[in-house]
C-alpha cells in the first residue's frame, strides 16, 4: 500500500459526518472494509510472489 | 528424487523473506526500530517504504473527530493510547511469525510427500512431469489456508482497535468512565455467535458502564465460560461495532439508533437493561 493510498483511506475515514461510522462492525463499514481488503491483498500478493519463488528454484 | 539441505534452506529463506515484506507492507515503518529495519534490509536487500501500520488507520479513524478538513488536522489528535496501537502491532508480528512457520512446514512436507511418490524417480525428472503441478496445486491450497488465517487475524485485531479507538474518543470527550453508559450493536445473522448475543444483546441492547467494560479487560488466552464484555475483541473473528456512549436522555432502539426520550425514560431504561 503507498502512503498516498493509506492518506486517501484516512481521509475518507475523518471527513465522515458525526456519529456517520457509529455502529459499524469490520465488515459493514465501507471504509473498515477497504482497509481490511488491503490486508487481504497485500497477503495475497506476498503469497503469489513466495510461491512464484519457490516453483522457481525447483525448475 | 533428491531434497538437499541446500535446497530446503532456501526454500525456508524465501518464505520468512517474503513474511517480513508482509510484515512491514501492513505495519509500515514506523512499527518497527532502526536496528529491526536493518535486519530486515539484510534479509530482503530492500528497504520499506509505507511509514505508518495500516492498524493505526483503523484506531484513528474511529477515534477521530469527524469531520476534518485535511489531514495536517491529524498532527493535533494522533495517538492518546499509543500503547494499544503497539500491543497490536505486536500481536501481528507474533502472527505473521506463526503463519511463515506454518507455511513453511507445510510447504516442506508437501514436498517430502511428493518425493516419497516419485522416490524412484530423479527429483529434476519428476518435476518435469505431473509432479510439477501437483506441487504447484498443493502450494496454491496451502496459501489459501494461510489467506483464512490471515483474515481471521485481521479481523480481529481490527475489532480491537475500532473499539479502542471509539472507547479512547469517549474519554478524550471529557467521559466519566463511572459515569457514562455505553452499548455495542451485533451484526445479529445467522454467524452472529452466542455470546456476542449474551453479552451485547439481541432485540434490545445490553448497557454497560464504561468503567465496567474497562475493568473487564481483555479476552485474550481466556477459556470461553471466562469471556466478558470488554471494549476490545470479544473473541477472534468477532464483528461487533464500536463502543457507542448514550448520551443523557437518549436511548437506542433495536437497530442500534439512538432516540430522545428524556432524563425520566432514559433513566428507566438504564435501570432495566443496565449489566453488571
Amino acid at each position: 500500500m503507498s502512503q498516498d493510498q493509506a492518506d486517501d483511506i484516512l481521509l475518507k475515514a475523518l471527513k465522515r459526518k458525526e456519529g456517520g461510522n457509529v455502529g459499524s462492525s469490520v465488515f459493514e463499514d465501507e471504509i473498515m472494509r477497504e482497509v481490511f481488503d488491503i490486508f487481504k491483498e497485500n497477503y495475497e500478493k506476498m503469497s503469489e510472489k513466495l510461491i512464484k519463488e519457490i516453483l522457481d528454484e525447483l525448475k | 528424487m533428491n531434497l538437499s539441505k541446500e535446497l530446503l534452506a532456501k526454500i525456508k529463506k524465501i518464505i520468512e523473506k517474503n513474511h517480513t515484506f508482509l510484515t512491514l507492507s501492513v505495519l509500515g515503518k514506523s512499527s518497527f526500530t532502526k536496528e529491526e529495519i536493518e535486519e530486515f534490509k539484510k534479509l530482503t536487500g530492500k528497504e520499506p517504504n509505507n511509514e505508518k501500520s495500516l492498524l493505526e488507520y483503523v484506531y484513528l479513524s474511529n477515534f477521530a473527530d469527524n469531520p476534518v478538513k485535511n489531514l495536517s488536522e491529524l498532527d493535533s489528535i494522533k495517538t492518546p493510547r499509543k500503547d494499544t496501537i503497539l500491543q497490536s502491532d505486536e500481536v501481528i508480528k507474533t502472527l505473521i511469525a506463526k503463519l511463515s512457520q506454518d507455511m513453511s512446514q507445510k510447504i516442506l512436507n508437501s514436498l517430502i510427500d511428493v518425493t516419497r511418490t516419485y522416490r524412484n524417480e530423479d527429483f529434476t525428472e519428476a518435476l518435469k512431469n505431473k509432479s510439477f503441478s501437483e506441487i504447484k496445486q498443493r502450494f496454491k491450497d496451502i496459501s489459501e489456508d494461510g489467506n483464512r488465517d490471515w483474515g481471521r487475524v485481521v479481523a480481529t485485531e481490527m475489532s480491537n482497535l475500532i473499539g479502542y479507538g471509539s472507547v479512547d474518543k469517549i474519554l478524550k470527550d471529557g467521559g466519566d468512565p463511572e459515569e457514562t453508559y455505553v452499548f455495542r450493536k451485533i451484526v445479529g445473522d445467522i454467524k452472529t455467535c452466542r455470546w456476542c448475543r449474551k453479552f451485547y444483546g439481541e432485540n434490545t441492547p445490553k448497557v454497560y458502564k464504561l468503567s465496567t467494560l474497562l475493568a473487564n479487560g481483555s479476552n485474550y488466552g481466556k477459556l470461553k465460560e471466562d469471556w466478558q464484555a470488554v471494549v476490545g475483541a470479544t473473541h477472534p473473528n468477532t464483528r461487533t461495532s464500536q463502543i457507542i456512549e448514550i448520551p443523557v436522555g437518549y436511548i437506542p432502539n433495536s437497530s442500534g439508533t439512538l432516540t430522545f426520550v428524556g432524563k425520566e425514560k432514559f433513566l428507566e431504561f438504564i435501570e432495566e437493561n443496565l449489566e453488571a
